[in-house]
C-alpha cells in the first residue's frame, strides 16, 4: 500500500514534468516568438557564384569543425542556429565576421558563443575562405 | 503518502514537505525561464533538451531522499521513501533515455557523433552520465539477482551517483543550451552545489560527527540460532532519546566514513535507560559476522529514525502487532514499553516465523503477556506435529479468529518482508481496519 502511494508519486512526478517541459518547448516555439526571435540583418549582397571544388572545401571545414554541433543546415545539425539562406541575407565580409566572432558582431554573441567563433580565428587562411565561400552560396 | 501518521498537523507538515519535494524536482525548469531565453530549435529540440534540465533535477532531488533528515522522513516513514527513491530514479532515467533518444535521432549532427576521441568533452561526459544512472538503476533494481553483495554495492552506487550527477552537470555547462546569461548560470552551479553539498553532508560531515561520538558494544547473547542481540552504550554521555519502534545506522567493524552501516530496529526500549539493542538476523555477509563481535568493541550508531511506533498514537482503544521473523524487534521495542509504562489496553501479537524454534523472544513475551493484556497467536509455516496453532500466513482468516468483531479503534503496526506487510494490510482492510490505522516497516530496504 504504501509502496503504491510511493509509485503514484513518483508517476505524477514524472507526469508533470513530461507535461512542464512539453509547454515549455510548445509556448519557446509559437509562430510569435519565432518572429521575434529572428535576428539576422537582411542585406541582399550578391555573393559570386564559387567553383565546386571551393565549394566542397569549404562544406569540408564546416564538417571537420563541427559547426553542426550550434548550427543546421536543411535540417542537420543543431536546430537553434539554422544557416539556411545565410548567402542572402548576408555579405562575405559579414559572414567571416560570423564565423571569426569580429568586433562588429561580438556584441550580437554571448560570451561563450564569442570564445568559441574567436578559436576559428586560427584556421588557414584558405580554409577560411573556403568555408566563407560555401556559406555565402547558401541561397534561399 | 503511506501514512501521514499523527492527524492535522502531521498531514500539514506532509504536505509542506511535498512542496518542498516539487520546488525541488521543479528548480532547474524554472531557471531555464529566467533571463534572456535563447532562440527557439523547434519542438523536440527544445522539449528535449529541456527534459534533461528536468531528469538531472530529478537525480539531484535524489540526494535530498536520502540524507536522512528527520524532519523531511519523519511525516512518511522512511520505508516511503526508499520506495519513492527507486520509482523516482526509473522515471528519472526514462526522462534521461527519452532526452537523449529525441537528440540521437532527430538531431543527430549535434550530438557529437559515436567516437569518443572525437566528439567535445561535454558530449563525452554526457555518456558518461547516462551510462553511470543507467547503472545506477539496473544495479539497485536486481542488485540479488546480479549477485552484488550489500556493501559493495552501497559503495558503488555512492560513487555511481555522485559521479554521473556530477558528469551530468558538467555537461549541461558545456552545452550551455539554455544558461547563456550569467543569472542562469549562477542559479545552476548553485543548484548543483546543494545537490552534491547533501553527499558531502551523508557521506563526510555526518560521518565526522559521528566520529566523534563512538559506541561500545556492551553484550551480544543469541535470541534463537541464527539471531542475535547486540547491547550498545555510548561510550561517553547519555543514549539519545529514541521512541519504541524506531531505528538507527549501526556500523560494526569500520570507521563511520567506509559507508558501512546497515539500518536495524531498536529492540530495547527507551524506558530502560543506559544501552539500546539491535536484534539480527544471520541474512546476509555483514549480519553473518554479528555472533563473532566482541564486548568493547567499537561501534557508530547513527539514529534514530523512523515514523514507525506507538508513540505517534497515543490515543490507540487497542493495538495490533504483526512481526514476521526478525520482524520482532521493533515490536519487542514497543510492547517492552508499553509493559514498562504498566499499559493495560487490550493488545494483540500475531508473531510469524517459519519454525517454533525461530521464534525469538517466545518466553519472554509468554512472560510478559497477562499483564499487559496482550493475545499471542504463533502462526508457523511449518508447525511441529501436534501443533494445534495456526499455520500458514497471517492472512485475514487469522486474523479474525483472534481479533474482536469491532476493530475500528484498533491501531496496527506490521513489520517483516514486503510479502507479510502487503498482506497484512490487504487482511486488516478487509476486517474494517481504515488503512490510515495500518503502519507498517519494512525490514529489508536494500
Amino acid at each position: 500500500m504504501r509502496e503504491r502511494w510511493a509509485r503514484r508519486l513518483a508517476l505524477l512526478t514524472c507526469l508533470l514534468v513530461l507535461g512542464l517541459t512539453a509547454a515549455f518547448a510548445a509556448v519557446r516555439n509559437l509562430p510569435a516568438v519565432m518572429a521575434v526571435a529572428s535576428p539576422l540583418a537582411v542585406d541582399p549582397a550578391a555573393g559570386e557564384q564559387a567553383d565546386a571544388t571551393l565549394l566542397a572545401q569549404g562544406r569540408q571545414v564546416y564538417d571537420q569543425n563541427d559547426c553542426a554541433a550550434c548550427h543546421a543546415i536543411a535540417g542537420t545539425g543543431s536546430p537553434r542556429s539554422p544557416l539556411d539562406g545565410v548567402g542572402s541575407a548576408l555579405a562575405p565580409a559579414q559572414i567571416r565576421e560570423w564565423v571569426i566572432g569580429g568586433d562588429s558582431v561580438a556584441e550580437d554573441l554571448s560570451p561563450r558563443a564569442l570564445r568559441a567563433k574567436q578559436a576559428y580565428r586560427s584556421l588557414p587562411p584558405e580554409q577560411l575562405d573556403a568555408l566563407v565561400a560555401y556559406l555565402s552560396s547558401l541561397k534561399d | 503518502m503511506g501514512n501521514p501518521d499523527g492527524g492535522t498537523t502531521g498531514r500539514a507538515r506532509a504536505a509542506t514537505w511535498l512542496a518542498v519535494y516539487l520546488l525541488l524536482v521543479l528548480a532547474p525548469l524554472a531557471i531555464l525561464m529566467v533571463g534572456a531565453q535563447p532562440r527557439p530549435g523547434g519542438f523536440w529540440w527544445d522539449f528535449a533538451l529541456a527534459l534533461g534540465y528536468a531528469a538531472t533535477g530529478m537525480f539531484g532531488v535524489q540526494f535530498a531522499l536520502t540524507a536522512r533528515f528527520k524532519r523531511a522522513t519523519a511525516p512518511f516513514g522512511i520505508d516511503v521513501i526508499y520506495y519513492f527513491h527507486r520509482f523516482l530514479a526509473v522515471g528519472a532515467l526514462a526522462l534521461l533515455l527519452l532526452h537523449a533518444g529525441i537528440l540521437l535521432v532527430r538531431h543527430p549532427a549535434a550530438t557529437g557523433g559515436w567516437d569518443p576521441r572525437s566528439m567535445p568533452a561535454h558530449m563525452l561526459l554526457a555518456w558518461v552520465a547516462l551510462l553511470a544512472f543507467a547503472a545506477l538503476v539496473t544495479s539497485s533494481l536486481w542488485r540479488k539477482r546480479l549477485g552484488i553483495g550489500y556493501d559493495r554495492w552501497r559503495r558503488w552506487h555512492v560513487l555511481l551517483a555522485v559521479g554521473g550527477l556530477l558528469a551530468a552537470l558538467l555537461h549541461v555547462h558545456g552545452s550551455g543550451s539554455y544558461l547563456a546569461a550569467p543569472v542562469d548560470r549562477a542559479l545552476w552551479i548553485a543548484l548543483g552545489a546543494f545537490w552534491l553539498g547533501l553527499a558531502v553532508w551523508v557521506r563526510l560531515l555526518r560521518p565526522a560527527w559521528l566520529r566523534r561520538r563512538p559506541w561500545q558494544v556492551v553484550s551480544v547473547r543469541p535470541e534463537c540460532p541464527g539471531t542475535w542481540t547486540l547491547s550498545l552504550a555510548p561510550r561517553h554521555g547519555p543514549v539519545p532519546a529514541y521512541q519504541p519502534g524506531q531505528f538507527a545506522w549501526l556500523t560494526l567493524r569500520a570507521g563511520p566514513f567506509a559507508m558501512r552501516e546497515h539500518p536495524f530496529s531498536f529492540s530495547s526500549t527507551p524506558t530502560r535507560a543506559g544501552t539500546v539493542s539491535f536484534t539480527i538476523k544471520e541474512l546476509g555477509d555483514f549480519t553473518r559476522t554479528i555472533g563473532s563481535i566482541a564486548p568493547g568493541e567499537t561501534a557508530y550508531v547513527d539514529g534514530p529514525y523512523g515514523s514507525f511506533g506507538i508513540d505517534r498514537q497515543p490515543e490507540a482503544a487497542g493495538r495490533v502487532f504483526i512481526a514476521g521473523g526478525v520482524g520482532i524487534a521493533p515490536v519487542m521495542s514497543m510492547l517492552r514499553a508499553l509493559a514498562d509504562r504498566g499499559d493495560t489496553r487490550p493488545k494483540w501479537l500475531f508473531y510469524g516465523n517459519r519454525v517454533r524454534e525461530r521464534s525469538a523472544f517466545a518466553d519472554e513475551i509468554e512472560a510478559m503477556a497477562p499483564a499487559i493484556g496482550l493475545t499471542v497467536v504463533h502462526v508457523l509455516l511449518e508447525p511441529p506435529p501436534g501443533w494445534q496453532g495456526e499455520t500458514g500466513y497471517v492472512d485475514s482468516a487469522v486474523l479474525a479468529r483472534h481479533l474482536p468483531a469491532e476493530v475500528a479503534g484498533l491501531q496496527c503496526y506490521v513489520c517483516g518482508p514486503n510479502a507479510m506487510i502487503r498482506l497484512a494490510e490487504q487482511s486488516l482492510v478487509a476486517l474494517g481496519v481504515p488503512l490510515r490505522q495500518v503502519h507498517s516497516e519494512l525490514f529489508d530496504l536494500a
